[in-house]
């Protein structure tokens, strides 16, 4: 091989140069055509287009107020394949001209199309999205989704995302079921509500739920091993009560290999209702780790404290759980639960006993708890005492109130 | 699984351009796609198998990226990344170009991934004349035509000489 004089980056075979330069920034990539003139036209090449906010950082002012006119520049340089396409700028409000954008990702074989809005109102999407056959990875935030009429679904789509986008219901169900290969789901309804959604997704993984559904049915997804669903916005605000109370929270289905399932308040009590485990007992054999965030059986306030600024409608305290009307579950594969924010009334300490009493290998049981009182630890830690364990190796930890409640860190 | 274990200890030979012979396990050969190919179309593996392009102090580098690579379980995540981010550490230009190319041709793309990022991390933030200096570009714009290219895309040279 030559010494260490001679010019080896520009011999450099392409696509060893392109690796370099999809390493760098667009700005260091597009400085690359200064170098030589075998670098003029590298970087228009490149399979990828990130706008986001590294990119807005290395922006000066006068770009920054043109930011539209510099991703247009950009495109009408570029030529070839353009696989990976983001446009995330929180400085960038929504627009029609957003339309010519994903048409010319369209026609050039867009597999990973990102695109966020913050400012501006939701962005309703081009039909042009509908023609990107060839898309992998859809992930949208405040966009307005409203598919043409006989539109088929992205049949190689394995991983949508959705944040504050303006749906229906049924079309978002629809949407679901037209994407054969879909692995991975994440939903998060921002301030509208979704309806009924139905779930037919052959070969889903993972799904997470944030927000306000009325109501979820898992009808056919025999594959999803992680299930996540939170009422929780990600700022740890409950979104909105009224709407949770006028219609209860249902999810139903089987879940024949579920190992995560990740739920709040509101499903747990769906749960006790005649949710999961009482009209599927036998379908969380897999089960693994079951995390149960916010709860406060019974205790309204302290979700209003938890919550300041929100008023919380609850039905009252939810029907007692009785072991004897679990009779019919078994958790044999569950070894690890966390419980957040326990205050030791009844129903969660009955709730506890089941675990307990039904877990055959249970390695770990951890119990966060509301209250600082040294008083309640105690009186909570007297009861668990007496609890029967299945499992011989099932360990018992008491945790006291000091760490933030993070949502989805299982994933 | 006696067979499996046998093929685990079952070698091969690498010879370098250099005419250097490496002894390798067949385990760790099979980091690199394109030894991989090799073994998967022809079973003969007592032949040499010669490397023309790749030269003795880089197929040993090579080599041992692939076995630390190969013996780790994936459970080890955290101490292959450190060993990766040490593996690359004050090598020189002429060292990391030949070893891109080695990556590349045996298609190892772990290796091309962390080598690429390297050779990249040294580009970013460099004034152009810098960059030409350090990886010997030949500047051949005259400077109506280099002022022409920046003037393209002038938001991307703003604060940059």
């Amino acid at each position: 091989m030559s010494g260490s004089t001679s010019d080896m980056i520009s011999n450099l075979p392409c696509n060893v140069l392109e690796k370099i330069l999809m390493c760098l920034s667009l700005h260091a990539a597009v400085r690359t055509s200064v170098l030589s003139k075998k670098w003029r036209h590298i970087w228009t090449t490149l399979p990828q287009l990130v706008f986001d906010n590294t990119f807005y950082k290395e922006c000066t002012r006068a770009t920054r107020n043109n930011l539209m006119m510099t991703i247009y520049q950009v495109l009408l340089q570029h030529h070839g394949p353009i696989l990976k396409f983001t446009v995330s700028l929180t400085a960038l409000e929504s627009c029609p001209q957003i339309d010519q954008l994903i048409h010319f990702v369209s026609k050039n074989g867009i597999q990973e199309l990102t695109l966020h809005f913050h400012k501006g109102g939701p962005y309703k999407l081009s039909s042009s999205l509908c023609s990107c056959r060839g898309i992998t990875c859809l992930d949208l935030v405040s966009c307005v989704f409203k598919p043409p009429p006989g539109f088929k679904g992205f049949s190689r789509l394995l991983c949508l995302k959705l944040d504050k986008v303006v749906i229906a219901g049924d079309t978002l169900s629809s949407l679901i079921s037209c994407c054969p290969l879909l692995e991975r789901l994440t939903i998060e309804s921002g301030s509208t509500s979704f309806g009924y959604l139905e779930i037919v997704a052959l070969n889903l993984r993972f799904a997470q739920f944030v927000g306000l559904f009325s109501s979820v049915c898992f009808k056919s997804t025999p594959h999803l091993a992680k299930l996540s669903i939170h009422l929780l916005s990600s700022f740890g605000n409950l979104v909105s009560e009224k709407r949770v109370t006028s219609k209860p929270n249902m999810l139903t289905g089987t879940f024949p290999v579920i190992e995560l399932l990740e739920l709040d308040y509101y499903h747990l009590k769906a749960m006790a209702a005649g949710g999961i485990p009482n009209r599927h007992p036998n379908t969380l054999t897999h089960l693994k780790i079951l995390k149960l965030h916010l709860i406060c059986l019974g205790k309204v306030d302290e979700i209003s404290m938890a919550c300041p600024g929100v008023t919380v409608v609850l039905d009252p305290i939810p029907e007692p759980l009785e072991v004897q009307d679990w009779s019919d579950i078994s958790l044999n594969q569950l070894r690890e639960v966390e419980i957040h924010r326990v205050s030791g009334t009844r129903p969660e300490l009955d709730f506890i006993k089941v675990i307990l009493a039904k877990s055959r290998i249970l390695e770990r049981l951890v119990i966060k708890l509301e209250s600082k009182e040294v008083y309640e630890e105690w009186r909570i830690l007297k009861e668990l005492i007496r609890f029967k364990r299945l499992s011989p190796d099932a360990e018992i930890t008491l945790k006291s109130r000091d760490e933030v409640l993070r949502l989805g860190q299982s994933f | 699984m006696a067979s499996s274990i046998e093929n685990n200890n079952e070698k091969l030979t690498l010879k370098s351009s250099d005419g250097e012979e490496f002894l390798v396990e067949k385990h760790v050969a099979l980091q690199s796609t394109l030894l991989q190919n090799m073994l998967d179309s022809d079973c003969s593996s007592a032949d040499v198998i010669p490397l023309p392009k790749i030269d003795a102090r880089t197929l040993a580098l090579v080599l041992g990226y692939c076995k630390k690579h190969a013996d780790a379980s994936s459970s080890k995540q955290g101490e292959l990344n450190s060993f990766d981010s040490e593996f690359l550490k004050d090598m020189d230009m002429g060292a990391l170009f030949n070893l891109v190319l080695a990556a590349n041709f045996m298609e190892i793309k772990g290796l091309l991934d962390i080598a690429a990022q390297k050779i990249a991390d040294t580009i970013k933030d460099k004034p152009h004349q810098e960059v030409r200096e350090i990886f010997h570009v030949e500047n051949d714009y005259t400077p109506e035509e280099e002022a022409a290219v920046r003037e393209e895309n002038r938001w991307a040279f703003e604060g940059f000489p």
